[in-house]
């Protein structure tokens, strides 16, 4: 009955061995198209506080960090204080509510076009291969998503720069580079807009 | 090669082979009803059951345990809430079990399969919360949600999803073994109860004690 047991645990042993051994064959065949979950990210700058589970955001006015990377596809993206009023939105592919607001962003995207003179970045971040939904690139690929994506790294360089707190993560910047407001969790179309609209 | 991947495959497999023992298990009580060939085969399982329930529970404890320390200390995944809720169910079991096996104390079910029991109900939840998370929360908590998925085997295994098919496998192992040791001869009057009553007292947690 011992070696029953034994016998048995060591076979399903060897199954999970070849089987995870297969998967990565295949996987590497997806992969060869040069698209990569995380990147390197670099920071310049002071991160931002983490954001407050309540009362005043000490973040607001303060000078983002310059944080520059590349998307999936390994073209380069910078989200830096270059001029110009921005709204950044941090996501991650395991959270539903995420996966929730993808489409709703999209959506007031795709029915008012992207807002005048405003620039509007995603960051996929604290991406993790066992988790659900992974991996994100093929999630917002299947959604549309029209923002360009900023991979954040392994070590989420990018999410701890802008303080995230929780997902899905939203900072507004002004055009001088200073946060004008930052909101956390699922946000509707109006007010994803009214915040851009009171962008300086 | 991931480890952390091939381990949790391993588990996967584990699990996957506790849940066709416990659905084999409810199949053949039902089976045994109508039967007559599944009766005796029922009757022959549990005399099994009568030497291996206890070690063979004790250690599926130790593999959940192991299991979950695995998970927290060497793939460094945090444990929420709720799986710390599930993790005072199994640990000590290990113990209990590891003695009860040592003593071969079969009425330890009676504390068991109730730990077992709760360990399993809240399993149930933290696995519901992981399929419908967006019932929980307007925003998912990066550092350590029970919403969060660390673990997505075959489609249906998290791994809320291991524990709960640990709890089942030892509940019903205890649940099914014979409750009285194996008569020598008929001592007492106490001890004549009938081989269908005794078999009868093995699925029930309050068997009278002669």
């Amino acid at each position: 009955m011992f070696w029953i047991v034994i016998g048995v645990v060591v076979v399903l042993f060897a199954a999970a061995i070849v089987m995870t051994r297969s998967d990565s064959q295949n996987g590497s065949a997806a992969t060869t198209a040069g698209i990569e979950e995380t990147r390197a990210v670099s920071v310049t700058g002071d991160a931002l506080p983490m954001f407050p589970e309540s009362g005043e955001d000490s973040a607001i006015g303060q000078q983002i960090p310059a944080v520059e990377g590349q998307t999936f596809e390994g073209e380069d993206i910078a989200i830096t204080s270059d001029g110009r009023p921005k709204m950044v939105l941090l996501l991650a592919h395991w959270c539903s509510v995420c996966q929730d607001e993808v489409p709703v962003v999209q959506e007031w995207i795709d029915a008012t076009g992207m807002p005048e003179g405003v620039d509007l970045y995603s960051i996929a971040t604290s991406t993790s291969e066992g988790q659900a939904n992974y991996p994100p690139s093929e999630w917002l690929e299947r959604a549309d998503w029209s923002l360009p994506v900023l991979a954040d790294s392994g070590r989420y360089e990018a999410s701890d720069a802008f303080g995230l707190s929780a997902f899905p993560f939203f900072v507004f910047v002004n055009s001088d580079g200073t946060v004008a407001r930052r909101l956390v969790g699922a946000q509707s179309a109006e007010q994803i807009s009214q915040a851009i609209s009171q962008l300086k | 090669m991931d480890t952390t991947l091939v381990m949790s495959r391993f588990f996967a497999l584990l699990t996957v082979a506790a849940n066709l023992l416990v659905l084999g298990a409810l199949v053949m009580l039902v089976a045994a009803r109508r039967s007559p060939a599944a009766a005796r085969f029922k009757t022959d399982l549990r005399e099994l059951l009568r030497t291996y329930a206890l070690p063979f529970a004790w250690l599926v404890a130790l593999t959940a345990t192991l299991g979950s320390l695995y998970y927290s200390e060497v793939a460094n995944f945090v444990p929420c809430k709720l799986c710390w809720y599930q993790r005072i169910a199994m640990y000590p079991l290990v113990v209990i079990l590891g003695i009860a096996a040592i003593r071969r104390d079969i009425h330890v079910r009676r504390y068991v399969v109730p730990v077992a029991g709760i360990g399993a109900a809240i399993a149930i939840f933290h696995y519901g919360l992981q399929r419908f998370p967006e019932l929980t929360s307007g925003s998912c908590d990066p550092t350590a949600p029970c919403t969060s998925t660390w673990v997505w085997q075959f489609q249906f295994i998290s791994i809320p999803f291991m524990a709960l098919s640990g709890f089942a496998l030892i509940a019903i192992l205890l649940l099914l073994a014979p409750g009285e040791p194996k008569p020598q001869a008929p001592e007492t009057a106490d001890n004549q109860i009938s081989t269908k009553e005794r078999e009868n007292n093995g699925l029930s947690l309050s068997s009278p004690r002669p």
